[in-house]
């Protein structure tokens, strides 16, 4: 079956089309979802910035100019809502102590990837968010700048840091390994 | 050595790209949530089309037309409970969200010096407008959940207009923007017998007084069930706010949407409360009171299946929170005062009410009392506790904790649907009280 362009889904939904928008839904919640995770690496806070990233993509779907790609809006409304989400909590809950972001994520079998998530989580949540922008949700360093609202040379400057983090840490991983 | 660098960089580079494909997936009952608040907001928003008749009827509203039975400033004019609302006072902007108020549905009014961010819906947080606000920024969110003809143990009566010099400070309140704290003050009661919370968001954490005066004007204009404005000394009903450092920074309260598990197939929860019991002036077993869920616990730690617990009183490293058997000990240095199950719980916004309403009362004595009550697959839990000193929070497996000695501790649970299942309360002199649905079994 043809696939329905978003911009018709669009269409459909500021007019009134239940069955369009929850066409959307589907075709983008998945999406969403992985990147407040990517971001947050903690399944409450993922489920809190999608959900209100979703809500917020939907509420404004009428200001959505169709000549743009949905997806990567919605990526960037959920990556806000994620980052905002780490500002509020970061304070009196450090993620890294989370024991559910192993038992959801890695695997007892694949033990390269709990090493660098579990490398990935100890990182400052600035460093962070620029590791699971640049790697796992693909943004070139201008977007993510965009997204985090830094200049590009810190946001070049942070993900070396990082970079030189998770190196440090891995490498002492797999010595006592 | 940089060649070795880029090889180990595109090695690492690799590993981290390869821990992304085995993302997990999000829950089928958060997937469900989200689709029904997708669908909400498309459809809200095209219900928010009229603007034009919106701003037309504020306007016929702020010359005092027909002022209460038709508080509409804009939004829906449609559904609108009569009498709540916000009237605008000059350089102001107003919206409610209309529909009738339940203390499962509220409704709501903003009143803001700002223009309302198109983000944001007249029924939930204005949290775009929030995000945003400058300095000299003021928002307001009233709130009513209907008609309480009978308060409960924290909801005084307030008269209108109301005082913002009343408002008490929130420090543990949302923090929309922590990089630039939003100044957040409460005012909660019973208003004409209907249940108000009104908190006022300022763009600074200290606003100055003639912001304080404009806020306090727009404050003069909440309708509720048709009461005139009252002309009267605005400056005076404004000011002083009170400091963030005292009174209400030893307050915690907190709404929570709680998973509940089964018992033996049955979906239930678990209320316990203890009197306490003290011996030469010390207490050996705290005044407590806890919410719990499923009976699954380690030996080493019987607290572990709770959703949230409160103990209050003065107390040393001897005290425990439940009467030892022994073996296990409950000791209240080691378990804290309070805690919440952030694994099992998350924020809610709904409203639960403090009270003891319509439930059966229980005899609470040293050795404690339990009642477990059936509940569908998400219970609201409500924590209020008072400290002693502005209490400091930490982090311990899926706890959020406190150790700090209380004052008074509160537990009231509901389920979605609007049914009260208990009420908790603990207080320092001894005092405890349960309270539970007349469905709940003794245990």
């Amino acid at each position: 079956m043809q696939r329905v362009p978003d911009r018709e889904l669009i269409e459909e939904a500021r007019q009134g089309s239940d069955e369009a928008a929850g066409a959307l839904f589907d075709r983008y919640w998945l999406f969403a979802w992985r990147a407040a995770y990517a971001v947050t690496l903690n399944r409450t806070l993922a489920d809190d910035a999608a959900q209100e990233a979703i809500g917020r993509a939907f509420g404004s779907l009428r200001r959505f100019d169709t000549s743009r790609p949905f997806g990567p809006w919605l990526k960037r409304i959920a990556v806000n809502c994620a980052i905002d989400q780490l500002r509020q909590t970061g304070r009196t809950r450090p993620l890294d102590d989370d024991p559910s972001l192993l038992e959801e994520w890695v695997t007892e079998e694949r033990d390269d990837v709990r090493q660098v998530v579990v490398a990935v989580a100890a990182l400052s949540p600035a460093k962070r968010a620029v590791v699971a922008l640049r790697y796992w949700l693909e943004l070139p360093f201008d977007e993510i700048a965009g997204v985090l609202g830094l200049p590009v040379g810190t946001v070049a400057s942070r993900h070396a840091r990082a970079l030189d983090e998770l190196r440090v840490a891995l490498a002492e991983d797999h010595r006592v390994a | 050595l940089r060649s070795r660098r880029i090889i180990v960089s595109r090695d690492l580079e690799g590993r981290l790209r390869g821990a992304g494909e085995a993302f997990p997936e999000p829950d089928p009952q958060v997937t469900r949530s989200a689709r029904n608040r997708a669908l909400a907001a498309a459809s809200s928003r095209r219900r928010r089309a009229p603007l034009a008749l919106a701003a037309a009827l504020a306007v016929g509203c702020a010359l005092g037309i027909a002022v209460g039975a038709t508080v509409v400033s804009s939004g829906r004019a449609a559904g609108t409970p009569p009498g709540f609302g916000f009237l605008p006072a000059t350089g102001w902007h107003v919206v409610q969200s209309g529909g009738t108020p339940s203390p499962t549905q509220p409704v709501q009014a903003i009143a803001t010096n700002v223009r309302l961010s198109p983000d944001d819906d007249p029924d939930g947080l204005p949290y775009s407008t929030l995000l945003s606000l400058p300095p000299r920024g003021v928002v307001i969110v009233a709130a009513s959940a209907g008609r309480r003809d009978a308060p409960g143990v924290l909801e005084h009566p307030l008269r209108l207009p109301l005082r913002l010099r009343d408002a008490a400070p929130v420090a543990y309140g949302v923090e929309i923007r922590p990089g630039r704290p939003l100044g957040q003050y409460e005012l909660r009661g019973i208003v004409n017998g209907q249940e108000v919370v009104v908190t006022v968001y300022f763009g600074i954490e200290r606003p100055g007084r003639a912001v304080l005066a404009a806020t306090q004007r727009q404050l003069d204009r909440l309708m509720v069930v048709a009461q005139p404005v009252v002309a009267a000394d605005v400056t005076e009903r404004a000011l002083p706010l009170r400091s963030p450092a005292g009174g209400s920074a030893r307050v915690i309260d907190r709404t929570l949407s709680c998973r509940t598990t089964t018992s033996g197939g049955v979906r239930e929860i678990e209320l316990s409360a203890y009197t306490g019991f003290r011996q030469g002036g010390r207490w050996l077993t705290l005044p407590f009171a806890r919410v719990a869920t499923g009976g699954v616990r380690s030996a080493a730690n019987s607290l572990e299946d709770s959703l949230a617990w409160v103990a209050a009183g003065k107390y040393d490293h001897n005290a425990n929170l439940t009467p030892s058997d022994g073996i296990l000990l409950t000791n209240a240095t080691r378990f804290g005062t309070w805690a919440l199950n952030r694994g099992m719980c998350r924020p809610a916004r709904a409203s639960v009410p403090l009270s003891a309403r319509g439930l059966r009362a229980a005899t609470v004595d040293p050795l404690g009392v339990r009642f477990d009550c059936a509940t569908p697959r998400q219970v609201l839990v409500r924590v209020r506790v008072v400290a002693h000193a502005a209490p400091a929070r930490y982090r311990e497996q899926q706890f959020e904790k406190t150790k700090a000695s209380l004052q008074q501790g509160f537990i009231a649970v509901r389920t979605p649907g609007g049914k009260q299942l208990a009420f908790a309360s603990v207080l320092d002199s001894g005092k405890v009280r349960l309270a539970v649905a007349p469905a709940c079994r003794e245990d």
